[in-house]
């Protein structure tokens, strides 16, 4: 009997595909099953909890509006504390004007904070910083912010936000096992803002009420203008790919073409009262 | 930013993996040749029962053994892999790499004991890897190959 080894090809037993190939495309092919998914349950979280009665959100939240920033109102100064009832008293104005449900009650804040913003919360709270409120000129752009801010309220868009996140963040949670700190930070990316169409929905409903309350749509576009001219100036603090308010070009293009039939000289402007402190204005 | 400081880490870890990991599989692959060339003439086979037509002076129990390590590329392509299944070809590798070099070990083994041939080879496989606190530990496993290597009588 003849014992023998011949020489046998290895090649059998491992595989020659190119393995970074498989993994590019099982990467890109996982990438889009994430995506589907986290939109999915975006979207349909958002859906179910627009149904929470706004009572049961407003409970839930009570006075913690924002977490990290002082909400206690009655600390601040004499000034601050004039300006946020001037802001309440608007506020008030512009919902009678928009139609806004009696139980959906808002609650003001001034915060004192130098980057011009403004923004809707959780629980009907409405906050506008000062650096803001001085940039503004009239009180007819303020209340184009306000009504932008009450107009989210009025469609649950924060707690729709609010809601598309955490379903989104358990889902990826269960998928990701562990990794909750990873799915955690996609969350907060994903948690930047509105979606586009809730801005631009926002901004119609805000000119609808501006028209109703002055019977014109002037004086908005300034807020527009402002936030554009601090983005420049401040090129880079905003990252513009995150944002996801529509373009200020475009808005203030909207707004312009809706205050194309305001007359300035016959339907002047109303000056912001009180008026921000002369010294801070830039 | 935090964000992206961890992805840049897992990134360049997947890199280094990459890298480093195919070019020690290159060569591993390239030493195998050659040694196993060299290696030849000392016969293997998994046979239980010695040919009846020679005569050998002696049989002794030989072995050659050797532990393998995944690298984070393998690691990260095949957990992404098991999510939509099918061969690992990452591991398939590995696997052979280990199985080969242990053959190689043993029949230098042999080669030092005068044998010429090795009867009843068995190959084990053991996974060394544990699961640490629900952590999974990168993968190696040991290649064990063990056989009886037989010393011909002289002529």
């Amino acid at each position: 009997m003849s014992y023998e080894n011949p020489q046998l090809p290895h090649e059998v037993n491992v595989g020659r595909e190119p393995v970074l190939l498989e993994f590019l495309q099982l990467t890109a092919g996982l990438a889009v099953v994430v995506v589907i998914l986290s939109a999915t349950l975006y979207f349909a979280g958002g859906q179910l909890a627009r149904l929470i009665p706004f009572a049961q959100e407003q409970a839930w939240v009570g006075t913690r509006f924002v977490p990290g920033i002082d909400t206690d109102d009655s600390a601040q100064s004499p000034e601050a504390s004039a300006i946020r009832d001037a802001l309440q008293a608007l506020s008030t104005r512009l919902s009678a004007q928009m139609a806004l449900p009696p139980e959906m009650t808002l609650q003001l804040h001034y915060l004192d904070d130098d980057s011009p913003n403004a923004f809707a919360s959780l629980g009907g709270h409405i906050a506008v910083t000062s650096g803001l409120y001085r940039r503004l000129d009239s009180e007819n752009a303020l209340a184009m912010v306000l009504a932008h801010e009450i107009a989210h309220i009025h469609a649950r868009d924060p707690i729709s936000g609010l809601g598309g996140s955490a379903s989104m963040l358990v889902a990826l949670t269960l998928l990701t096992g562990n990794a909750a700190h990873l799915s955690g930070a996609f969350a907060t990316l994903v948690q930047r803002g509105y979606s586009r169409r809730a801005e631009t929905a926002a901004d119609s409903a805000a000119i609808l009420a501006l028209q109703k309350l002055y019977g014109h749509a002037g004086g908005g576009a300034a807020v527009f203008e402002t936030f554009a001219r601090y983005r420049n100036e401040h090129l880079g603090e905003a990252p513009s790919l995150l944002s996801t308010h529509p373009l200020d070009a475009e808005r203030i293009a909207r707004l312009q073409a809706a205050a194309a039939d305001w007359d300035p000289q016959r339907q002047p402007l109303r000056p912001l009262l009180p008026a921000p402190a002369a010294a801070a204005i830039h | 930013m935090e964000l992206l400081i961890q992805f840049g880490f897992f990134l360049a870890l997947l890199i280094v993996g990459l890298v480093a990991g195919s070019a020690a599989e290159r060569r591993h692959f390239r030493r195998l040749q050659q040694d196993e060339a060299a290696l030849r003439e000392i016969l293997v086979f998994n046979e239980r029962h010695l040919p009846q037509d020679r005569s050998f002076v002696h049989g002794t129990l030989v072995s050659g053994s050797v532990v393998i390590g995944e690298d984070y590329f393998k690691r990260i392509a095949a957990s992404l892999k098991s999510i939509f299944g099918g061969r690992l070809t990452a591991y398939e590798s590995l696997m052979d790499r280990g199985r080969r070099e242990a053959i190689v070990r043993m029949k230098r083994q042999a080669q030092a004991q005068g044998a010429t041939m090795v009867f009843n080879v068995r190959f084990e496989t053991s996974s060394l890897s544990e699961s640490v606190a629900g952590r999974q530990a990168s993968f190696s496993a040991e290649f064990i190959a063990y056989g009886t290597a037989v010393i011909p009588a002289p002529a």
